[in-house]
């Protein structure tokens, strides 16, 4: 760390954060000057305007700084190979490719999100936009952070905000209590992170990544053990791996499906790269036995997701927990911490984004008045009504199996064959065994669904009886049908669609050319 | 050479087919017709281009397309090749199919479906086109299956009818089952040459397992006979004439079905390694050739005696390429599909005349009434009878010359008696339709116009002069420029002798035609016999193909009817169900097990979150 005199303030290598702080003030200032009936486009103008040129900042940058030589890069050690950018503002933050690639993915995420909430009539939209907007700031910076102080900075601004947007539809009560939950357990969370923090830096003496290794080599590596583990275990509630999965599925189903598409992946990939640049930066020589619990909690994950997934009647649900099986899959690449590991890693993130965006945009396209198409029984006879959103999710379903020709195969293949080229031993053969079980389970959840589109509805019963169930289906049985047919068709909603099942096919049938992407970020062995 | 141009190749057709399948309903008939065959046109003039480009070169044309997958040990890169025999077969598939397009432009003109008709058309264009353009076997089994697709789309193109939909449903199960041997022999192949570039793969067969490339051959050989329509999975043909017949022309007679004989050729070097896969391609082909010829003898529908003999003509392919003698074998691809065609084009204005009649029985006495169709069917049957000069009787001869020279008495003695049985049903089925006076009165249909002459003119002026490019000891056109593809792998392209071999043949034919002539004249017996059958179907084996598909039918659709039965009955609900319940109940009792964790109190979440950390907190400890 240096004085804040002789830190290099580039404010060039964080524009596109920048940017998209400016795009959140100019949403809530638009709010205030312009007359509420006629500001709404605007509103969206200026937020979707303010991601488009965050992502033309990201791609400058990508062949501009961050591809310079590794000459600055944070110190020496683990973390420099990762690095071919540089490391701005005394070191807390690093601008290399590999953040960059996942701004990328954030901004492609909050994008949909932003695109997909356009068709829905919520009051004080410009709240939500900035929230959204606020919410992607945070996973930019916890993907570049390059010591705790912005590893903390960037956690809490994204989960701050996120509290805030899964609470944000007034009147719906599980939105009221998700918000809640995701709050207090996240509180909890985060004091974990927090009190990991105070002990790393009781050992190292240092607040950057960089200086982390070196806490191996004095004396007592108690502290160091815990305060990482620690440390980890707050990334991991924020990946949402078994056991500190809980809050997920409360908070998937309470929150609106923009909100859930894109927290589902934007969280995901900005915890994922933090977690990879810890693990670089701060593992043992010998890091088998320390990584141990890591492979348990991946497959407790896949099992856990995977099962709970089977028996879901909402879809919502479901989707969270094959979340949290996904993310078991995604453990898999830190297997040895290899390139070719880190490569699928991203890969699968890449096609997770695609795939999973693409499945809450059809559950936000059945949605109407305020309420999202999450039911089972809305997806009952789909493909009759909208043949178009029902082939969409059967593909985005199939991709989330792990079927081709879809992305969601490539980035399993990706994994099982990186797990076994890392040369974990028995590690890698149960996590890949626990891989092929648990996809075989989560076929039949997804398949489920799959099947309900595919099946003709019957008429509904008139008379409803015979229990809750029966007369909640019968009571907006008929009516799901009607409005299904007529509902508003929103050319945002569609460029989401036509965008998530482009990216999921071309992932899927062409992976070449996306790892290709990825070896500017990592250099292939 | 590198080049960039194959590839339009394959665009041309595939927009053409998007670009009618979308406007399919806001074009007018004739706009659709022309743009199908626009496209089909501009993908034949590319081919044309690329034959200029690889006789300036001298070597073949490649194009990489781009790397379809990698991993540890092994890469599949997907590109093109144009080599002569891609080419060969690239020529005859877009402009046969050029000349099949606008014959159908005005066949199909008054069908209200025209546009999804034309939009699959140039979709089997495309599909066929990849898979002899591919440089690689994935890509030959993405256009095989395509094909296939294409094949089972536009035999049930009148989807209203259901022989139509059960014939669609046929072909393509039957397709299947090559396309497992297949995908079977693409897997050995990889375990043996850790590769499926087809560059790859035959440069190493001659040193390879002897065990593993046979069975690679016979796999691949289980393919060819489905696609081909060889013995045993031959049954799809017939049935499949009823699509429309621009389709059987195009399809069912010139150029889908010659893909087992393109599979053959193309990776001769695996049967080159193998003697015992090689005669079985010969065997099969010589047995075929037979089988359909025989069974054409007593068949009523103009368009299923042609459906058998485009069968046996097949068989007669098969058989070259099982002697080794590709170079005969392709020349008489080429030929045939010419008279093929033809032959098909011309039943198809017989029909159109007659409002859609297709039992010979009912014709008769057409010669007077459509000259031009009379005159251009007679060149076909001339063509396919082995009359000389005509493109048959060279291309047949070859194949047959081969045969002998490599010393399969038995099978020339099969082909000799193939070419005379084909004389006799030719003119059998030409003598019904077109001799003699009128069976019924059919009232005044209507002849057919230019756009449908044109291209029937066209193809009956290749049937007449084709042969002449290879004239023994004068010229030698196929042999010359498939030779090189052949002579990459060290492989020498044997050729028959000319002699009494060839007045043999010839002698058999005319033996045939005379006996058909006798019969079927204007007041031959077998006429009379025949036409007082009108009305019923024929009975006997060979009218009804040795009843081979009945015991498909019957006697594999019996065993798995009654497999099912018990199955569906005994095993179904008591063993699998049981089994399947006990795992999914399992499921359900795990979930909800894990479910009574989400009680929805923060307090318990809260609980397994701090007690998650605390459990490894103390591994950490411990460590």
């Amino acid at each position: 760390m240096s004085n804040l005199a002789t830190v290099d303030l580039n404010f060039m290598a964080v524009a596109p954060l920048i940017t998209l702080a400016v795009a959140a003030l100019l949403v809530l200032i638009l709010d205030l000057v312009l007359p509420a009936d006629r500001s709404r486009p605007w509103l969206y103008a200026a937020g979707v305007g303010g991601v488009l040129v965050a992502l033309l900042y990201t791609y400058q940058l990508w062949w501009g700084p961050a591809a310079g030589p590794a000459a600055s890069v944070v110190g020496a050690g683990a973390l420099g190979r990762l690095s071919t950018g540089i490391a701005v503002f005394g070191g807390h933050y690093v601008l290399d490719r590999f953040t960059l690639i996942f701004h990328a993915l954030v901004l492609i995420a909050v994008l949909c999100a932003l695109l997909m909430s356009a068709p829905r009539r919520d009051e004080e939209k410009s709240g939500y936009l900035a929230l959204l907007l606020g919410a992607a700031l945070g996973m930019g910076v916890l993907a570049g952070a390059g010591s705790f102080f912005t590893l903390f900075l960037g956690l809490e601004i994204l989960s701050l905000n996120l509290y805030v947007a899964v609470a944000f539809e007034r009147g719906k009560v599980t939105a009221q209590e998700a918000g809640f939950k995701y709050l207090i357990l996240g509180a909890a969370a985060t004091a974990t992170m927090v009190y990991g923090f105070a002990l790393l830096y009781g050992q190292t003496g240092t607040m950057a990544l960089s200086g982390l290794a070196a806490g191996w080599h004095s004396g007592s590596t108690v502290l160091m053990k815990v305060g990482l583990g620690l440390v980890l275990f707050g990334l991991f509630f924020k990946l949402a791996l078994a056991p500190f999965h809980f809050w997920a599925p409360d908070v998937y189903q309470g929150a609106s499906a923009p909100v859930t598409a894109f927290m589902s992946v934007g969280t995901k990939a900005a915890s994922f790269a933090a977690l990879v640049r810890i693990l670089l930066a701060a593992l043992p020589e010998e890091p088998s036995r320390f990584l141990l619990p890591l492979w348990i909690l991946a497959v407790l994950s896949m099992v856990v997701g995977s099962f709970s997934a089977a028996v879901q009647n909402n879809v919502k649900r479901l989707l969270a927990y094959s979340g949290v099986a996904h993310v078991g899959y995604l453990m898999m690449s830190l297997l040895g911490l290899s390139d070719r590991g880190v490569t699928a890693g991203l890969f699968y993130l890449g096609a997770y984004l695609f795939m999973n965006i693409g499945a809450f945009a059809v559950v936000a396209g059945l949605g109407r008045s305020g309420r999202d198409g999450e039911e089972l029984a809305d997806f009952t006879g789909l493909f009759y009504r909208r043949p178009g959103l029902a082939l969409a999710m059967t593909l985005f379903l199939l991709s989330l199996a792990g079927m081709p020709p879809a992305a969601g195969f490539q980035g399993k293949l990706y994994l099982v064959l990186a797990a076994l080229a890392s040369g974990a031993g028995a590690a890698a053969w149960w996590l890949v065994g626990a891989l092929v079980v648990t996809t075989g389970v989560s076929a039949y959840a997804y398949l489920r669904v799959a099947a309900e589109m595919f099946r003709k509805a019957e008429p509904a019963a008139a008379s409803g009886t015979e229990g809750y169930r029966e007369a909640a289906a019968a009571a907006h049985g008929p009516e799901s049908a009607a409005a299904g047919a007529g509902a508003p068709f929103s050319w945002a909603l569609a460029a989401v669609l036509a965008v998530a099942a482009l990216g999921t096919l071309y992932l899927g049938v062409f992976p070449q050319s996306a790892l290709a992407l990825t070896r500017y970020v990592l250099p292939l062995p | 050479m590198e080049t960039t141009a194959l590839v339009w190749i394959l665009l041309f057709p595939l927009t053409g087919a998007a670009v009618l399948a979308l406007g399919r309903n806001h074009l007018s008939p004739r706009l659709i017709g022309a743009l199908g065959s626009l496209a089909v046109g501009a993908s034949f003039a590319v081919a044309l281009s690329a034959l200029g480009a690889y006789r300036q070169a001298g070597a073949p044309l490649v194009q990489a397309l781009f790397t379809w997958a990698k991993g540890s040990g092994f890469q599949v890169d997907f590109g093109l090749l144009g080599d002569p025999i891609s080419l060969w077969w690239l020529l005859v598939v877009t402009g046969v199919g050029f000349l099949i397009h606008v014959y159908a432009s005005e066949y199909m003109a008054e069908d209200p479906d025209v546009g999804r008709f034309f939009a699959k058309l140039n979709y089997f264009v495309f599909a066929m086109s990849l898979l002899v353009l591919a440089d690689n076997f994935v890509g030959l089994l993405i256009g095989w299956a395509n094909v296939g697709l294409a094949s089972y789309l536009l035999i049930g193109f009148w989807n209203y009818k259901p022989e139509a939909a059960a014939a669609a449903k046929k072909a393509f199960l039957l397709n299947v089952i090559g396309e497992v041997g297949i995908i079977l022999a693409l897997v050995l192949m990889f375990m043996e040459f850790r590769s499926l570039a087809f560059a790859d793969v035959f440069a190493g067969a001659a040193q390879a397992d002897a065990g593993i490339v046979t069975a690679v051959g016979l796999l691949l050989l289980v393919g060819a006979t489905a696609k081909s329509a060889q013995l045993p999975l031959f049954t799809w043909l017939p049935d499949a004439m009823q699509g429309p017949t621009p389709v059987s022309a195009l399809m069912h007679a010139a150029t889908m079905v010659t893909a087992g004989v393109y599979l053959m050729a193309r990776a001769f070097p695996i049967y080159q390694a193998s003697s015992a896969a090689l005669a079985a391609v010969a065997w099969v082909g010589g047995l075929t050739a037979l089988v359909g010829a025989v069974v054409a003898t007593r068949q009523v529908d103009i368009k299923r005696v042609l459906a058998y003999s485009t069968m046996s003509q097949l068989g007669y392919m098969m058989l070259g390429a099982g002697v080794g003698a590709y170079t005969a074998s392709l020349f008489h691809f080429f030929t045939h599909a010419f008279f093929k065609a033809l032959l098909f084009l011309g039943a198809g204005m017989v029909a159109h005349y007659l409002h859609g009649e297709q039992d010979i029985r009912r014709m008769g006495g057409l010669g007077k009434r459509l000259p031009f169709a009379y005159w251009t069917f007679l060149i076909g049957v001339l063509a396919i009878a082995g009359a000389p000069p005509f493109a048959g009787f060279f291309s047949k001869d070859e194949i047959l010359g081969a045969v002998l020279a490599q010393g399969h008495v038995a099978l020339w003695l099969i082909g000799v008696l193939v070419a005379g049985l084909t004389a006799y049903y030719m003119v059998r089925l030409f003598a019904l339709v077109f001799a003699g006076e009128p069976a019924e009165e059919h009232g005044e249909g209507h002849e057919s116009g230019l756009a449908m002459k044109l291209p029937v003119a066209i193809l009956a002026l290749l049937s007449t002069v084709s042969g002449l490019i290879a004239i023994p000891g004068v010229t030698a056109v196929p042999a010359q420029f498939l030779e090189p593809a052949f002579l990459a792998y060290g492989y020498h392209v044997p050729h028959g002798g000319i002699g009494w071999p060839v007045a043999v043949v010839l002698a058999a034919a005319a033996a045939g035609a005379l006996l058909a002539v006798r019969a079927f004249g204007p007041r031959g017996a077998g006429r009379q016999e025949l036409l007082a059958t009108a009305g019923s179907p024929l009975r006997g084996a060979l009218a009804n193909a040795f009843y081979i598909d009945d015991v498909y039918q019957k006697g594999i659709g019996g065993l798995v009817v009654g497999t099912s039965y018990v199955v569906g009955n005994g095993l179904e609900p008591h063993v699998i169900d049981g089994l399947v319940n006990g795992v999914a109940g399992g499921v359900r009792r795990i979930a909800q097990g894990l479910g009574r964790l989400h009680g929805g109190y923060v307090r318990r979440y809260t609980l397994v979150l701090f007690a998650g950390v605390a459990v490894f907190m103390i591994y950490f400890l411990l460590i």
